[in-house]
């Protein structure tokens, strides 16, 4: 879903653009033709994008992991001269965030990368799925998204300190968020983005932690959104939730919270169902209500952690609990965003059914919204 | 000890005290030593570290760096540099130079860095003003970080522009940031590293790239690696996996390349600031003999009462150590006074003739003050050795006889000053040996043994050169001045050890003067004949930046064919260079149009005949060398020199050597399509533009300064302004070299007051005779000054001849050894008779107060001393 | 009338200052001499005779009163006018250190005349006939050193001769020489007053040249004490 890391860097990088620049990026309108596999591929027309791996993962024995995979694309070709003929001109930069919660050992840990394309440093191809920063590397191969990611280690001859190869395939098709190809963020022709999101992909794999490659399986969850302008000034930070349940359907629901404690308008949510058909859900269908905080001593950010969620329309009614509480992300040095974004557990009903679900929570704007001390 | 300090309160110090003038100048003369010692070496000191530090910027903690000497590294490699597992972190830069467009014409330090990926590590960014974000001026081509007090001494506030010259261009930047010492924001231990030079400025590197004429190439890679790595199997690592040419090497080295490419400079600096210590050296055993002599009686009654022999040693010897101390201390404050301004002249010169020097900092540390203070002391005791034994040598209860005092002019006397001058004489063919001798490790210390082994020779002849002189004189003297000049010269050989050391301080001063002097000035001719000869040239073209010290600025693409399209051209020759490495050391490589050069520069060749050379460097893709790449690599006609060059590795055969003094390096040369087929480089650093006959030069000149448009900044020079601009620069590089040539003549000024007021103290009684039998205030004044013509005119004999030698060595074994220059010996008439003139305007100057203060001496009073 | 004295000495004082010591060595002395007197300076160590010796020579000028020589008030002549004095009218003979080492016995008593600008065979002539005089003549082309304490002085005396000065000063000339050699000095110095047409006035603590002499003047603290023709004793 929409990341307000993203919308964190948009004033930072942007900053000073009131030259004239000869680019013009291409808003998100009404109308938009998703087709695949094309529109994994980068979309340079658009300011920013990214794609964003969520899931559960099991190993042998019964051990449990989250692990997120960010990467991002902000574009500055509306402020670089396009007659300047070195390859470090920032077209685009690229950031990449990979988290691991190690349930069962109840320890949370993140990495992240910042660079810009140069020569061969850092990229997103338009043509076909395949973004990369480094050896950190996300891509389409025959139908299966892979993933690989490795963090060396500070020393020398000792193993990786975390090494991610995952293979993801998809159980359901794409499922397109908003209405009429876009996903409305705020009142107002553009403020959109196009986003749509594969809730369901049977993820095998190893695992390296420490030295140890384990293999694992389960279940994730890949967004991809892209867009120009989405956000709206008075929006400080949301709320975002995806789950997948038992009973094969996923839900997936954003709240934009507005200064002075509003919630916008156009903050909205989709169920998918067991069959891969899904619904588009208005602010008016659902109920996001916080249960329970955890403080950063970090950051000294306090995040509703704890949720109850409601969808009367579809008898939805789940309690949401995080997997770890401290799954909070400090990027200094990369998107300089502050964040949780963690594995969550979901417990209730479905339709009226008991189930249970896993999933993923994210919450923003709660330690110093907007910050970008980088 | 005890005895030692009571002997130095009641004896050594009320000496020292009475005669304070005394005292106080021959402080002042270890001081100024002191003083140009530490001065020059802080200066030496800042110089390196400035280049050390300035790497450190950008690559503080990088264990190393890859680089591409000369053509830059291609940046499709940094992958391949990344990839390596033991990497954490691979940081490119580029470096280079902008020059700005306004008169003062400040040189800056240009990092193009990528701003995502390094952060200075000496300093922090202050955007005050500003956005207050770091990165926000990614994407901009024109956004510029300068020091917080490069703003400030402009007045320029971040958001303001900046006018720059850029290679050939003209460009306006805007002040996006401010770098301020990293210490500064108390982020970091106030550690010295913290320091940032004035002139530094930090760019993104999309914008740094095309304004430094870099695109596609980096200058260097700094890589910081894993905990545990072992740079050196990393090292060999990506040695092997890089292509020929490329350098992997510790910062250190990096900055150890910039010291041996200055070392000859620096040593030959060095050397030259020992000069004005050895003479305040001289100085002291000066004061120190003649308060021997002078305190013979009080030395007799001392040893009488029971003072050992070694109580009395020690006690002189403590009075050395105390001037050494006092001097020292006195040094180490003007050398701190001093080093700034030397620091100026350094940089100025090294930045001309090697490369940016980005110094303004003096750094000082407690080491080299304490260093300053040691070398006063220890010359002091050193020169006060001597004095000491002689002391020593007192015997009890002395009687007191007049005249005794100077036994040094008795037969013995006579006899050790011969026997010292053979001494001297026989230590020259040692000299002769040490001159002989090849450099060491580039270092010409054979050329500088030898040219000390002179000096010291000179010190031991003085003796005998003053009894002859004094002899010589008298008749002369007595005929021209009067029976009171004849005593002059009496005194004179009668003060013998006193004078001897006075003509060795002026003379060795002299020496050094005279001996720089012809050498500069042989270096000069030799120069001059050598522009005229090979700068056929009517008019030059170069980046203006180029002219202000941006040494790798560039002229726009396709200049050569469009000022070849000029009316009233004849013929163009590109000029293009490299700052390469041969055999791991700095060289120049170049190329020219070799046909051109030797149809119409005449080339002067050392070997090889120049239409011969033409055919081989042409036929079979040879290279022409400098005398001074010749002579520092021993590649001459014949041999074939290996480089490591973008198309790959390739030989040359060496078809010619030719006389060059623009580089020290060592120059190659080659036809300008060989160049750039092996380079792959195309850009021409300036242009020589012969016209037709009878072309107009002014209108040519003006054609071709606005053939490149308003924006361009090319300087377009005569050939006549072209030959004043490098003498200028000679002539600027040798300012320093004769001001510590001048000092030492000062403390040898120091010198000669001393030593006249000592004779007059000395002849107090017989001054007082002479007044009473009839000789009046202005006689006796005449009388010392007589006394320091001779010493003038015996130091101008000596120091004139030491300094003919010393200019043979200088020309002959050092500069050839150093710098690998062949200079035309000549000698200027002019310049040996101002030196003696000098000599004779110092003495008689120096003279002047020592002759007031005998010629007010009371009579009475004088008759009854004693 | 006698005739005009050759050294007219009038209330004369000399004050030294050393320190905060005030020490009046000479203190209001008057002495007329008349011209061909041989005058013998006595008393003891300090008692101002020397000082006295060296204001009658110009060599230092009195705190009070004034020295007249030959009708001419040292008093009234400026730095220049005291040099030609001390060149043309006095000569000195001092206890140490008399003779410039460097030059020949020769040198020595030409040196005065060279001052004096004379002409160079004038000079010769004239050392020819001082050293004659005083029975050095063999020794013209000797250093000082090599002559004995007796010889010197007698060296001294030929060159303060030298510009035939109408005015003898000596101090304690003969204070270094033995008996012999000082028996032999005083005679000269009788001799050399005895014509008539110099006076010689010695500062000695020696009874045998005060006996000689034709007036002993008695310094003490200062003053005169005592003054008197050396015959009347």
């Amino acid at each position: 879903m929409s990341k307000l890391v993203v919308g964190a860097l948009l004033p930072l990088l942007a900053a000073g653009s009131v030259l004239a620049a000869p680019f013009v990026y291409r808003q998100a309108l009404p109308g938009y033709r998703f087709e695949f596999p094309r529109d994994h591929a980068s979309h340079e027309a658009f300011r920013t994008e990214w794609w964003y791996y969520t899931g559960n993962l099991t190993a042998e024995g019964g051990r449990r992991f989250g692990f997120q995979v960010t990467f991002f694309r902000v574009g500055l070709r509306d402020r670089v001269n396009p007659d300047n003929p070195s390859r470090w001109r920032p077209d685009n930069v690229y950031f990449a965030h990979l988290a691991v919660t190690d349930i069962g050992e109840g320890r949370f840990r993140y990495w992240h990368r910042t660079s810009r394309a140069g020569p061969g440093l850092a990229g997103a191809a338009s043509d076909r799925y395949a973004v990369f920063i480094g050896d950190w590397r996300a891509w389409l191969e025959g139908g299966v998204h892979r993933l690989s990611l490795a963090v060396p280690a500070d020393r020398v001859g000792q193993p990786a300190e975390v090494r991610l190869d995952l293979a993801l395939e998809p159980t359901k098709p794409p499922v397109v968020h908003g209405r009429d190809g876009v996903s409305q963020k705020a009142a107002g022709l553009g403020r959109a983005s196009h986003y749509y999101s594969l809730t369901r992909l049977a993820v095998t794999g190893t695992l390296g932690l420490d030295g140890r490659d384990l293999s694992v399986d389960g279940l994730a969850w890949m967004d991809h959104e892209f867009g120009s302008n989405q956000l709206g000034e008075d929006q400080v930070g949301w709320d975002w939730l995806s789950l997948q349940l038992s009973d094969g359907s996923e839900l997936m629901l954003y709240r934009l919270r507005l200064k002075g404690g509003g919630v916008e308008p156009a903050s909205s949510g989709t169920v998918v169902r067991p069959d891969g058909s899904s619904r588009h859900l208005v602010l008016a269908d659902f109920r996001m209500t916080p249960e329970g905080t955890w403080t950063s001593r970090a950051s000294g950010g306090t995040y509703p952690v704890r949720w109850r969620i409601e969808v009367p329309s579809e008898r939805i009614a789940l309690t949401v609990e995080p997997a770890l509480e401290d799954q909070e992300l400090r990027t200094e040095g990369s998107t300089g965003v502050t964040y949780w974004e963690g594995a969550v557990v979901a417990r209730g009903e479905n339709g009226g059914r008991p189930v249970d679900g896993r999933g993923y929570l994210e919450l923003t704007g709660y330690a110093r919204p907007f910050d970008t001390d980088i | 000890m005890t005895g030692l300090s009571a002997l130095v309160r009641r004896v050594t110090w009320p000496s020292v005290a009475a005669h304070k003038g005394r005292s106080l100048l021959t402080l002042a003369g270890i001081a100024i030593g002191v003083g140009v010692f530490l001065a020059v070496r802080l200066a030496n000191v800042s110089i390196t570290e400035a280049f050390a530090t300035s790497l450190d910027l950008f690559a503080g903690s990088a264990q190393l760096t890859v680089s591409r000497p000369g053509f830059g590294l291609d940046e499709t490699l940094l992958p391949l540099i990344e990839a390596d597992p033991a990497v954490a972190r691979a940081e490119p830069q580029v470096v280079g130079t902008l020059v700005t467009a306004d008169p003062a014409r400040e040189i800056l330090l240009v990092y193009g860095i990528d701003v995502l990926r390094s952060r200075p590590t000496t300093a922090s960014i202050d955007a005050a003003g500003g956005d207050g974000e770091d990165q926000g001026f990614l994407g901009e081509d024109d956004a510029l970080l300068v020091t917080r007090r490069f703003a400030q001494g402009r007045g320029l506030r971040v958001g303001d522009r900046l006018e720059v010259l850029a290679g050939s261009r003209r460009a306006s930047l805007r002040i996006r940031g401010l770098l301020v010492p990293a210490e500064a924001e108390g982020e970091r231990g106030g550690s010295a590293s913290g320091f940032l030079e004035r002139t530094v400025a930090v760019m993104d590197l999309a914008a740094a790239q095309p304004l430094l004429d870099r695109v596609g190439r980096l200058d260097a890679v700094a890589l910081t690696l894993r905990e545990g790595a072992d740079a050196d199997a990393v090292r060999a690592r990506l040695t092997a996996a890089l292509p020929d040419g490329v350098v992997v090497d510790r910062p250190i080295e990096r900055s150890g390349q910039v010291d041996q490419m200055l070392d000859a400079f620096r040593l030959n600096l060095t050397i030259l600031s020992l000069i004005a210590l050895l003479v305040g050296v001289l100085l002291v055993y000066n004061t120190l003999t003649f308060s021997v002599v002078q305190r013979r009686r009080e030395i007799g009654i001392l040893r009488a009462i029971g003072v050992s022999r070694r109580g009395v040693e020690a006690a002189f010897l403590a009075e050395g150590v105390a001037y050494g101390a006092a001097g020292g201390l006195l040094g180490v404050l003007l050398g701190l006074a001093l080093a700034k301004g030397t620091l100026g002249a350094m940089a100025r010169t090294v930045s001309v003739l090697y490369l940016h020097a980005p110094v303004e900092r003096l750094r000082v540390d407690a080491g080299d003050l304490l260093l300053g203070l040691a070398v006063g002391v220890l010359v002091s005791a050193a020169a006060a050795f001597a004095p000491a034994r002689a002391a020593a040598g007192v015997p009890p209860r002395e009687p007191i006889a007049l005249g005794a005092a100077r036994s040094d002019t008795g037969r013995a006397g006579r006899r050790r000053a011969r026997r010292l001058a053979l001494a001297g004489l026989a230590i020259l063919t040692f000299a002769g040996l040490l001159a002989a001798l090849p450099p060491w490790h580039g270092r010409p210390l054979g050329g500088y043994g030898a040219a000390f082994v002179v000096l010291v020779a000179a010190l031991l002849v003085a003796p005998v050169l003053v009894l002859a002189v004094g002899r010589a004189a008298r008749p002369l003297v007595g005929r021209l001045g009067g029976p009171a000049a004849r005593l002059a010269a009496d005194h004179f050989v009668q003060g013998l050890r006193r004078n001897a050391a006075t003509v060795a301080a002026l003379s060795v001063s002299l020496a050094m003067l005279v001996s720089v002097w012809i050498m500069v000035s042989a270096f000069r001719a030799t120069v001059e004949a050598w522009i005229a000869q090979s700068v056929r040239a009517d008019l030059v073209v170069t980046p203006a930046a180029r002219l202000g010290g941006s040494r790798e600025a560039s002229l726009p693409a396709g200049v050569v064919e469009r000022i070849r399209a000029l009316p009233g051209v004849a013929e163009v020759d590109a000029f293009r260079g490299a700052d390469v490495r041969y055999e791991g050391s700095p060289i120049v490589l170049g190329s020219g149009d070799l046909a051109l050069q030797l149809r119409r520069g005449r080339l002067p060749f050392m070997a090889g005949t120049p239409a011969d050379v033409l055919d081989e460097v042409v036929a079979r893709r040879g290279a022409l060398v400098s005398e001074s790449f010749a002579r520092r690599f021993d590649r001459w006609v014949g041999s074939t020199i290996t480089l490591d060059l973008p198309a790959g590795r390739r030989s040359y055969p060496v078809v010619g050597v030719f006389y060059d003094y623009t580089t020290d390096r060592g120059l190659v040369v080659l036809d300008a399509a060989t160049y750039v087929a092996d380079t792959g480089r195309r850009d021409v650093q300036s242009a020589a533009v012969y016209l037709e006959p009878g072309a107009d030069l002014e209108g040519a000149r003006r054609s071709l300064e606005s053939l490149f448009g308003p924006d361009a900044a090319v300087a377009v020079v005569s050939n006549r302004e072209l030959r004043a601009r490098v003498l200028d620069i000679f002539d600027q590089t040798f300012a320093i070299t004769f001001a510590l040539e001048l000092i030492a003549v000062v403390v040898s000024a120091i010198a000669v007051v001393n030593t006249l007021v000592a004779s007059t103290i000395e002849r107090q009684a017989e001054l007082g005779i002479l007044r009473a039998i009839g000789l009046g205030r202005a006689d006796i004044g005449r009388l010392v000054r007589a006394e320091a013509g001779l010493i003038a005119g015996a130091a101008s004999l000596l120091g004139v001849v030491v300094g003919i030698a010393l200019s043979l060595i200088l020309v002959f074994v050092i500069n050839r050894q150093a710098f690998g220059w062949t200079i035309q010996y000549h000698l200027p008439p002019e310049a040996l008779a101002t030196a003696a003139a000098l000599a004779v305007g110092t003495a008689l100057v120096a003279a002047t107060w020592p002759a007031r203060r005998a010629a007010a001496q009371p009579i009475a009073q004088a008759v009854r001393y004693e | 009338m006698p005739l005009e004295p050759a050294v007219s000495v009038r209330d004369v004082s000399k004050v030294y200052l050393t320190g905060d010591l005030r020490v009046e060595a000479v203190r209001g002395v008057s002495l007329d001499v008349a011209p061909g007197t041989f005058l013998a300076l006595v008393g003891p160590s300090g008692c101002g005779k020397s000082t006295l010796l060296n204001l009658i020579g110009a060599l230092d000028r009195p705190s009070r009163g004034d020295v007249v020589v030959g009708g001419v008030s040292l008093g009234a002549l400026d730095d220049d006018g005291l040099t030609r004095y001390r060149r043309q009218t006095v000569g000195f003979v001092f206890q140490f250190f008399n003779l410039l080492p460097s030059l020949t016995v020769a040198e020595n008593v030409a040196l005065p005349m060279q001052i004096d600008g004379r002409p160079a065979a004038a000079v010769r002539e004239r050392v020819a006939r001082l050293l004659e005089e005083v029975g050095l003549a063999h020794r013209a082309g000797h250093r000082p050193a090599q002559l004995s304490g007796g010889e010197q002085q007698r060296v001294a005396v030929a060159r303060a001769l030298a510009n035939d000065p109408p005015l003898l000063l000596g101090d304690e000339p003969t204070g270094n020489l033995d008996t012999r050699a000082s028996a032999a000095l005083t005679a000269l110095f009788a001799g050399l007053a005895r014509d008539g047409r110099r006076t010689v006035i010695l500062a000695t603590h020696s009874p045998e040249v005060a006996a000689a002499a034709d007036r002993v003047v008695r310094m003490r603290d200062g003053e005169v004490v005592e003054d008197a023709a050396a015959v009347a004793r």
